[in-house]
């Protein structure tokens, strides 16, 4: 069958705006963390944080390091590609904030066995966008 | 529709280059790497075995992967002509030669052979990678060197390899799509059976003119039916025919002539 040289074009975009439409919808974890278990009787609320420095696996993995030494944190989940934290925890025992210090705050480098700062911060909880820390 | 290619190639440059400064600006979170589809393919065997993504390819990567595949089996390698920025700079040096076709001293038989580098360079770059978890390949691929402004793993040596690519790509058409780019070959094997292919009719008058265009080095006016896994759909053999409908758009079967 003979066909309109047009089609190419857009055979390209459908399937282009597709894609990117279509993986806006579908999510994978970089990571997943196990923390502590709940506590029977309480109900566990999830944050979602968005974390500017978290771009790959590892440093989904570094964040969640910090995130999971707040008392209360029962299970974290990295969304790499969207820069994303989902963060389950105890509302009894801590809080968004909390949790937002500790992802923000110094980063343990094992080759060097240095602190470093500022390697992360979180520019959205629950998708509210939030202010730079002081 | 040649109009229309170069619109779709330098619209595609421009959004390239403008995410990577945005990146690199830190008024956006999304990088150049987002939206490859090589990183889906980079990204899938750690997937498969391991439930999780290489370093920084993620969702997006894979589906846009897999979008192209669809997209290779419907019209053959147009990304490589359409869509891919550094096919769009191989073809602008390309165009700036006065001679076009392949060098007289790659001889045909070389010239095959050459490509198949490609497939090595591919396995190699997705085995060290499941290996290492890391994009090794990052610091000498051309998309991201030169659209990440600056990016992470991009090192002075990453500017001499390119310089070298571009080098080769002066003295050689695309010589960096034919001999040695790895997602070119992965979707070599799709675009052999895609469906969408051009045509010679009994209108061809045998100039050759076709032939000299290619920037595949595909003797267009020798096969009836381009079936060679290299072809692009540029249609740039179209462009330059004297004849109108000399070489036509098909789907397989029915005779033209």
């Amino acid at each position: 069958m003979k066909l309109p040289r047009w089609i190419i074009p857009v055979v390209i975009v459908i399937l282009t705006v597709a894609a990117v439409q279509g993986s806006k919808f579908i999510r994978i974890p970089s990571a997943e963390m196990e923390v502590s278990e709940e506590i029977p009787g309480t109900e566990p609320v999830r944050g979602v944080f968005i974390v500017e420095g978290v771009t790959c696996r590892d440093t989904a993995v570094s964040a969640m390091e910090n995130a999971a030494a707040v008392d209360g944190v029962l299970r974290l989940t990295a969304y790499a590609s969207h820069n994303r934290i989902d963060v389950a925890y105890d509302p009894a025992r801590t809080g968004p904030q909390a949790i937002r210090s500790a992802i923000e705050g110094p980063v343990y480098q094992e080759n060097t066995g240095e602190f470093v700062f500022n390697l992360y911060r979180v520019v959205e909880i629950n998708g509210v966008p939030v202010p730079v820390s002081e | 529709m040649n109009i229309t290619r170069r619109i779709f190639q330098i619209s595609i440059v421009i959004a390239a280059l403008t995410v990577g400064v945005r990146y690199a600006m830190g008024d956006s979170r999304i990088t150049v790497e987002t939206y490859c589809p090589f990183g889906g393919l980079e990204g899938l065997l750690s997937l498969v075995t391991h439930h999780q993504f290489t370093c920084a390819t993620g969702e997006r990567n894979l589906i846009l992967f897999i979008a192209l595949l669809v997209l290779t089996l419907l019209s053959r390698r147009v990304f490589c002509s359409w869509i891919c920025p550094v096919g769009t700079l191989s073809e602008g040096i390309f165009r700036l030669r006065k001679r076009r076709r392949t060098p007289a001293a790659i001889s045909r038989k070389w010239d095959r052979r050459l490509r198949l580098i490609r497939l090595p360079v591919l396995l190699i770059i997705l085995f060290l990678t499941f290996l290492t978890g890391e994009l090794i390949f990052r610091g000498v691929d051309p998309y991201y060197v030169l659209f990440s402004i600056h990016g992470h793993d991009v090192q002075w040596w990453s500017y001499i390899v390119i310089g070298f690519i571009v080098a080769g790509i002066v003295a050689v058409p695309m010589a960096w799509c034919r001999y040695l780019c790895p997602l070119g070959v992965a979707l070599w094997p799709f675009s052999r059976i895609g469906l969408i292919r051009l045509k010679r009719t009994g209108a061809c008058i045998q100039c050759g003119k076709c032939d000299d265009a290619c920037p595949w080095g595909i003797d267009v006016s020798r096969a009836e039916t381009i079936t060679s896994g290299e072809c692009t759909l540029c249609l740039e053999c179209t462009r330059v025919c004297p004849v109108k409908d000399a070489l036509e758009l098909r789907t397989p079967g029915g005779a033209p002539r």
